[in-house]
């Protein structure tokens, strides 16, 4: 995946973030690196939805055991999970 | 059960029969059976009656032997017929078979103090017209409401908001910090309440007026004096205690019917009720269209078990939004979870079915450890003392199966342990706490800035007693859901308000205060076994409810939330209320966020507690300020009810 595309990724993660998490805080400034539950951003179920739009919306099947914070702890994260799982592709 | 009201004077300005009859108007659904205004000039008191004790000869305010000390008074005291008893035998003369009169003749008998020997259900004021003093009193656990506002040199109380507002001479303005801890604990911490300058009786004081001044005092604190073992007769004293708490509950001059929810606690109850009554039990439960939600197979084998009468009030799509409203203006509050309605629905049921008292399981969960929030504190715990581990964590999926968190993994575990420190009092109830609380995400800038400096956690933590540091963890975590939940939404918002609305009775058999400390003495492993909750009394069940009852998972009563108010057939009001112009006039919440919040409705996509809680709080927030702020909170009648001024038994004795 080219660096834009991985831009692209990104830019609708955060999208689909704001819009469904943060709507209720115009005004909040998420960088793609801060923790989506340490902040309290999302909750579990909130985790639950953020699988579901990776693998609706950016076609990218998620594995029971990838479902980390490593691959899903921050927008910055679940870019670079979606470029590695698309590269093996 | 019924309402009470009054107003006491610290000077000789008298109380206006209309000001009593308005406020006793403001009652009427509590006590459609009657009504009475009493009044002298320092003291006024008012009485609506739901008759269930002494059908002919209770009319109240009511008054000793010689006119000296009056009552007017809310609820059941069970032991009454001992005490008359007792009170008897010390030269006192009563002269109806009521358990009010009880009150008055204890009062004389033991002052103040004479609470302590009520077994009950209460909220009662006395006033002591020699010494000039009003007393206040409510029973130990919150179970009958008790709201009290003070002004310009008056005291003003009475069962329900509402009916202070009806004076004409109490404010109505919301208290944010009330409001907040309603989008925090689900409910209004007592003394406070979502109303500004208007208090609740805590559950276990009394207050005293005299000389224009108001004193409240603590007549009793739960305890948890928790034992290693669990004594060899614990079983048989369960047994005793269970059988001779329901036995007391069942007297009545009424019929008694039974909530029966399909789980352990009211299947307890209806059985030891059926047991103990010669006539066929009436029993009564909600279903649900939702197939998640309904419990409605349970429901018939305990009813078949015991030969019930059964009726069931069946809840589908559109009935809780379109009674929402009338929820609202019952709780008094803002709620976040739609749980009052299908409760609403059921004593509307109750009442046109002719039964105006039931017993209900409330109570079991907290004495014996049985909700989840009990085992994820547990498993909380185990998990932090191994941080590092992998395999701990997976408790969590065991305790949780239908949350369908299989997929979210390690992330999903891992948030329960970042919910709060161990050391932490407030440890077992701050997921909860942090869960509601996104609600105040969708604050206004004026709301925000309103309650800075506010902080009802921390107020909560300090307001613990000091023996708490020494009690378990489950047994904190017990008494935090005691104090919170039960006293501040689930007996108020979801139990008696709900049937005061049709003018039904609640009792609770497992909110007997010998029952409680019987049950807080207990070791914990006698309550959660591992994971396995109220095992003590699952194992004293089996004597009582079928076997499959005892082995039955255990269903949380929930009703639909967000997807109660959109889809087909939703009424204006939601769509009005919850519109940006509407939520900008009241000014409580961002409109904004707000239309966020029910765009993601609208499209099915609140799915999550904290969303679910938000749209109802938000959406009931709405209700709740335009029933009680827009206009006059309580129209006030043009004159005064044409309801014949009662004097009630007091008359004849002053």
């Amino acid at each position: 995946m080219s660096q834009v595309e991985n831009q692209q990724v990104s830019e609708r993660v955060r999208r689909y973030v704001v819009d469904n998490f943060l709507y209720m805080q115009p005004g909040y400034e998420l960088t793609d690196e801060d923790p989506l539950l340490g902040k309290g951003i999302v909750d579990s179920l909130g985790v639950m939805e953020l699988i579901s739009f990776v693998e609706d919306e950016l076609g990218v099947q998620v594995a029971d055991t990838d479902v980390t914070e490593q691959h899903f702890g921050s927008i910055g994260a679940i870019a670079r999970y979606v470029e590695r799982v698309r590269a093996a592709h | 059960m019924c309402g009470i009201a009054g107003v006491a004077r610290a000077g000789a300005s008298g109380v206006c029969e209309s000001t009593l009859a308005r406020m006793a108007h403001a009652l009427i659904h509590r006590g459609p059976d009657g009504h009475g205004v009493w009044a002298d000039e320092h003291v006024g008191l008012a009485h609506t009656r739901l008759t269930v004790i002494d059908l002919v000869s209770g009319a109240q305010p009511l008054a000793n032997e010689d006119g000296q000390v009056l009552v007017t008074y809310n609820g059941e005291i069970y032991n009454y017929r001992e005490l008359r008893r007792q009170l008897e035998a010390r030269g006192h003369r009563f002269r109806t078979t009521s358990d009010t009169e009880t009150i008055v003749h204890a009062y004389e008998e033991w002052g103040d103090a004479c609470v302590e020997r009520f077994i009950g259900q209460f909220a009662f004021a006395v006033y002591d017209r020699r010494r000039r003093r009003v007393m206040l009193a409510r029973d130990r656990f919150g179970v009958r409401p008790l709201f009290y506002a003070e002004r310009a040199g008056s005291l003003y109380f009475a069962s329900e908001v509402k009916a202070l507002f009806a004076t004409g001479e109490v404010p109505a303005a919301p208290d944010l910090a009330g409001l907040d801890e309603v989008f925090t604990m689900w409910g209004a911490r007592a003394p406070r309440t979502p109303f500004l300058g208007v208090r609740q009786l805590e559950p276990g004081t009394i207050a005293v007026w005299e000389r224009g001044r108001l004193r409240v005092s603590r007549y009793y604190a739960l305890d948890y004096p928790e034992a290693r073992d669990e004594t060899p007769d614990a079983l048989e004293r369960l047994d005793a205690l269970m059988r001779d708490s329901v036995a007391l509950r069942l007297r009545a001059d009424v019929p008694v019917g039974g909530y029966l929810s399909g789980g352990l606690d009211s299947s307890i109850t209806c059985a030891l009720a059926s047991a103990g009554s010669p006539h066929t039990l009436r029993t009564f439960s909600v279903a649900f269209e939702d197939p998640a939600l309904d419990e409605s197979a349970f429901q018939q084998v305990v009813a078949r078990d015991l030969a019930s009468d059964h009726a069931v009030t069946r809840i589908g799509a559109g009935d809780i939004a379109r009674v929402f409203p009338d929820v609202v203006r019952h709780t008094e509050t803002p709620v976040v979870r739609t749980a009052p309605a299908p409760m609403y629905l059921l004593a509307q049921l109750t009442r046109e079915r002719g039964i105006t008292v039931v017993l209900t399981g409330e109570g079991a969960d907290e004495l014996f450890l049985g909700y989840d929030l009990f085992k994820e504190t547990k498993v909380r715990h185990f998990c932090l003392r191994r941080p590092g581990s992998h395999a701990r964590p997976r408790l969590f999926d065991r305790l949780y199966p239908y949350l369908g968190h299989g997929r979210a993994g390690e992330m999903w575990r891992r948030s329960f342990l970042d919910a709060g420190a161990p050391s932490d009092p407030l440890f077992s109830h701050l997921p909860r706490f942090v869960s509601t609380a996104r609600t105040k995400a969708f604050y206004s800038a004026e709301t925000r800035a309103a309650l800075t400096g506010v902080d009802v956690v921390d107020e909560l933590r300090q307001s613990l007693p000091a023996a708490f540091a020494r009690w378990s963890p489950e047994n904190r975590a017990a008494y935090l859901e005691m104090t919170t939940l039960l006293a501040s939404y689930l007996l108020s918002s979801q139990g008696e308000r709900m049937g005061m609305a049709h003018g039904v009775e609640g009792r609770f058999p497992f909110l007997d205060h010998r029952l409680f400390e019987f049950a807080a003495a207990l070791p914990t492993g006698s309550k959660l076994r591992g994971l396995k909750e109220k095992e003590i009394l699952k194992r004293w069940a089996r004597r009582v409810v079928p076997p499959s009852v005892t082995a039955r998972h255990k269903q949380p009563y929930r009703a639909p939330d967000a997807p109660a108010f959109f889809g087909t057939g939703q009424p204006e009001y939601v769509r009005e209320l919850l519109s940006e112009s509407s939520v900008r006039r009241v000014g409580l919440f961002d409109p904004a966020a707000v239309a966020g919040l029910v765009r993601r409705a609208e499209s099915g996509r609140v799915t999550g507690f904290g969303e679910n809680q938000a749209l109802v709080g938000i959406l009931s927030a709405q209700i709740w300020h335009d029933t009680f702020f827009r206009s006059a909170a309580v129209p006030a009648p043009a004159r005064a009810p044409a309801f014949p001024s009662a004097l009630g038994a007091a008359a004849s004795a002053a």
